[in-house]
């Protein structure tokens, strides 16, 4: 296995040198050990997938899509301001930048030969954990997004990933850097899009800091092809009275896992977290979460539910952790899943660390399969099993869609919801 | 504030009521583990030859591990070598017949503890299966109890008179490598409990056993084993409680149980071991393996703890369920303060069809107490209907302390239900002035908000049992709230 790290150590001293950022990553290639079952964090999600590949560093490329390939993806209206990331790497000729005011995005490579306000802290949150992944992002990321939001804008901003390429098995390291200034709002809408059936991997970290007062709406849908591999690192800091909501869809992707590390460094902030997985067939779907209260008096809601069939797998893995001084924090955490068929499986561990006594903090999980009385309920007014079935699904899912706050983009998560389970519903 | 401060600071001095140490002349093997040892154990049990291999093949194993660390634990490293791994009171070389003939002395230190084995006798039907260090000394109510054509007895004497029965179970439920503390055990136990339960028997009375570590420098290696043959029922506790000393001492029991077809074994259990000084200096290790199973169908195993005392507390006992329609449950109060630390829960493996298990913990920090709930919950593909509910929650006395909970849940069959649920929070402010509004004195305030938290599990205690949890309950938080 140690092969795996050898490979990513090679990639990164091959990797063309365009920002000193790319250093720290390579200096944690030669420390991090290869992830592990035996590591808590790495204990039910399977590794083989990612690792036994010998991925190729993805480079950018110029001309392979046309901007009218991007129109049919998007989900906001073509004069919105939307940002293509193609394996990882920014293009400003698929990409709409309207000029608004209070919006600064630029490509990574330039905000940090720029030095553009607050790139310092580029790396400052995702730097703090020693993983794999977590350094290949750093030594190989050439591009990526910078964002910086100074006013409360009304108008939605998308950013699209995709994988695509004339080379095979790529591996693409998007990097986000999202700033949202006091009292400053954005609806940050991002889509991992599927947009030819190749095998590659996306190792994707976005960093995300809110400063006083300031409000992020953030929408993610992930519904790349069934045979790429998905790894997202998402971090957030939150100063004090900011609001972050973040929904998360895991819908595509062979074998995906998205990391949430959330922490509060002012009191009075609120977040909340809300995530649905679907893993059919061959997938496997992972969802960690690791919320740092360690301030007083920030509240923090996560709602987990995820769906299984086929020979799916689904793995949540969320963690509260409230510090000493911490009081008057409130916490609540639920993971909530269906399973469909026989051969699917279900390995979830909502765990709460607590070291402040002025606190309330749940956290509740359910596994199950769908209610026969539901089912008798529609079947009993004429609607078919197979569609009764799919509709207590796409329920199931629904409410949790809805915090996505987005009609355009919940319309193409449920649609593409309803794709996948007819066929599966129809089987039952 | 400041009064309540200064009452807490005078609890704190307050030694350890049941800390003392008795002098009885004992036969102590050097300090150290070697093969040698484990031969010495073995030929002083006048053990048959296959218990010796099975000894030394659990040793070699345990050189290979490796001590876990993954528990929410902090402790001075166990220096391995430094302890004794045998200890028998001297009496015990002709062992007594009756009361009569055991040790003045010991009889002294029981009664001290408030377990007057004489009295016992007439009341409450309880018969005591005594564990002084490490030999049993004094069985009671043989008689009865081989009329029923129960066998109880220490485990050293089940090798020599039932050896197909040893043979045939032991270290079937936990392996001699299923880790690192349970192969410590295999090898140098010393001595322990074993029950048979024959057929369609329910056992006349409850079954009891008082744990005692004596012996400065000793560590206990108990291993218990019972077995519940098709049809039958009993009911076993198991409590103790240990002498004040300034070294930790390390404890790694064993329990196996076996429940067959329709069998039914209660087990509960109420540990009160020296917890050591305020800053956890000198208590009790506690590392613990128990675990039962559902070998036939519509078996049952339930397994009740209170545990209040050890400085460490792993312990994690479990149910696998095996057997069709069979049922296995967990009902636990934990508590720690000072500076106690508990990482204990259980696992429950579904295997059989229409499984069904209960999990209700119930954790209580205070002071500098961590508290951590462990648990696993795993539906194999084969669990059709399985059913768990698991209830964990959490009390929080004081701002120095901590809860934590760490479920893990597995589910490999659509037709499983699972659920979870957890919370933690403080006493409620509400519920205090209720309280305190209709004259109660807020400690009995307290008291009464923690025994209403901890009902539950108290619910699943024997009487008696139940009866000794409460105290305990009370003396444990006597001073914790200000």
């Amino acid at each position: 296995m140690s092969a795996a790290l050898n490979h990513y150590q090679a990639l990164a001293a091959a990797a063309p040198q365009t920002h000193a950022y790319q250093a720290i990553g390579r200096e944690r290639l030669s420390l991090v050990e290869l992830p592990n079952r035996k590591q808590e964090a790495w204990r039910y999600t399977p590794l083989a997938p990612v690792l036994d590949h010998q991925f190729t560093a993805a480079s950018r490329e110029e001309g392979l899509l046309e901007p009218e390939d991007i129109a049919s993806l998007r989900v906001t209206p073509a004069d919105h301001v939307c940002i293509v990331l193609l394996n990882g790497f920014f293009m400003p000729e698929l990409s709409t930048l309207p000029p608004q005011v209070g919006l600064e995005v630029l490509d990574l490579e330039q905000a940090i030969q720029h030095s553009a306000i607050g790139i310092e802290r580029l790396g400052s949150l995702s730097g703090a954990c020693l993983d794999l992944f977590g350094a290949v992002n750093a030594a190989l990321t050439g591009s990526g997004a910078y964002l910086r939001v100074t006013e409360k804008l009304t108008q939605p901003v998308e950013i699209i990933h995709l994988n695509y390429s004339f080379e095979s098995e790529v591996l693409s390291n998007p990097r986000v850097l999202v700033q949202v200034a006091a009292n400053a709002r954005l609806n940050l809408i991002e889509q991992h899009a599927q947009f030819a059936d190749l095998l590659s991997m996306s190792n994707g970290v976005t960093e995300i800091f809110l400063s006083e007062g300031a409000q992020l709406l953030h929408p993610r849908l992930q519904h790349d092809s069934v045979r790429t591999r998905h790894l997202s690192h998402l971090y957030v800091q939150q100063a004090a009275t900011s609001v972050y909501k973040g929904t998360s869809l895991a819908l595509g992707s062979a074998w995906s896992r998205t990391e949430f590390h959330l922490d509060f460094v002012g009191e009075h902030a609120h977040c909340e977290l809300n995530g649905f997985y679907l893993a059919g067939e061959q997938q496997m779907q992972a969802m960690h979460l690791d919320v740092l209260h360690s301030v007083p008096n920030c509240t923090s809601r996560e709602t987990f539910k995820g769906i299984l069939y086929g020979h799916g797998k689904g793995v949540f893995d969320g963690n509260i952790l409230v510090k000493k001084d911490a009081q008057k924090t409130d916490a609540r955490l639920s993971n909530d899943n269906l399973l469909l068929s026989r051969e699917a499986e279900i390995d979830t561990k909502p765990r709460l660390e607590i070291y402040a006594d002025d606190v309330q903090c749940s956290h509740g999980t359910t596994v199950g399969q769908i209610d026969p009385e539901m089912l008798f309920y529609l079947r009993a007014r004429g609607i078919p099993k197979a569609e009764a079935t799919s509709l207590i699904c796409q329920g199931f899912a629904a409410e949790l869609i809805a915090h996505c706050e987005y009609p355009a983009l919940e319309a193409k998560a449920l649609s593409i919801l309803q794709e996948r389970l007819a066929p599966v519903a129809a089987k039952l | 504030m400041d009064a309540a401060e200064q009452q807490l600071a005078e609890l704190a001095q307050v030694g350890y009521e049941a800390g003392f140490v008795s002098n009885i002349e004992s036969e102590t093997v050097p300090p150290g583990l070697d093969e040698s040892v484990i031969r010495y154990i073995s030929a002083r049990k006048n053990e048959p030859e296959f218990m010796l291999e099975w000894r030394l093949q659990a040793y070699q194993k345990w050189l290979e591990m490796e001590e876990p660390d993954w528990a929410h634990l902090q402790y001075t490293p166990i220096d391995y070598q430094s302890i004794s791994y045998f200890s028998a009171p001297k009496s015990a070389a002709d062992a007594p017949k009756s009361l009569d003939e055991v040790d003045p002395e010991l009889l002294r230190v029981y009664a001290k503890l408030g377990i007057p084995l004489e009295e016992q006798k007439l009341l409450a039907g309880v018969a005591v299966d005594a564990v002084f260090d490490s030999v049993s000394v004094a069985t009671t109510f043989r008689k009865q109890l081989a009329e029923a054509g129960v066998i109880f007895c220490s485990i050293s004497e089940a090798m020599r008179e039932h050896p197909e029965l040893i043979k045939k179970y032991l270290g079937t439920v936990v392996p001699q490598t299923d880790n690192y503390f349970a192969a410590l055990n295999a090898a140098v136990f010393t001595d322990g409990t074993f029950v048979y339960i024959p057929e369609n028997t329910r056992c006349p009375m409850e079954l009891s056993t008082y744990f005692r570590i004596n012996e400065r420098n000793t560590g206990q290696f108990e291993r218990t084993l019972i077995i519940a043959d098709k049809g039958s029922y009993v009911s076993y506790l198991e409590g103790c409680t240990a002498p004040q000393r300034d070294e930790n001492q390390l404890h790694a029991a064993v329990v196996e149980l076996i429940a067959l077809e329709d069998a039914y074994i209660k087990y509960s259990t109420v540990q009160n071991w020296y917890p050591g000084d305020e800053n956890g200096k000198g208590g009790i290790y506690n590392f613990v393996t128990k675990r039962g199973v559902c070998a036939g169908d519509r078996a049952r195993i339930s397994w009740t703890q209170v545990e209040t005392g050890s400085a460490i507390t792993w312990k994690y006992p479990s149910c696998v369920l095996k057997g069709d329609d069979s049922i296995g449950e967990f009902y636990s109060v934990a508590v720690t303060r000072g500076a106690q630390q508990a990482d204990t829960g259980t696992k429950m493996f579904h295997i059989g069809k229409n499984t069904t298990s209960t999990i209700v913990s119930k954790g209580i920090s205070a002071d500098r107490g961590q508290n951590a709930y462990r648990g696993l919950v795993r539906m194999n593909k084969g669990a059709e209907n399985g059913r768990n509910h698991t209830q964990c929650d959490s009390l929080l006395i004081g701002d120095k302390c901590g809860a934590h909970t760490f479920p893990y849940i597995e589910v490999a069959n659509p037709t499983a239900k699972v659920e979870h649920e957890a919370t933690t929070s403080k006493i409620g402010e509400d519920q205090l002035f209720y309280c305190r509004q209709r004259g109660l004195s807020e400690e009995d305030a307290v008291s009464m908000i923690v025994n209403g938290f901890c009902k539950e599990v108290f619910n699943e205690l024997p009487m008696e049992f139940a009866v000794e949890a409460r105290k305990l309950l009370a003396i444990s938080l006597e001073g914790a709230v200000g």
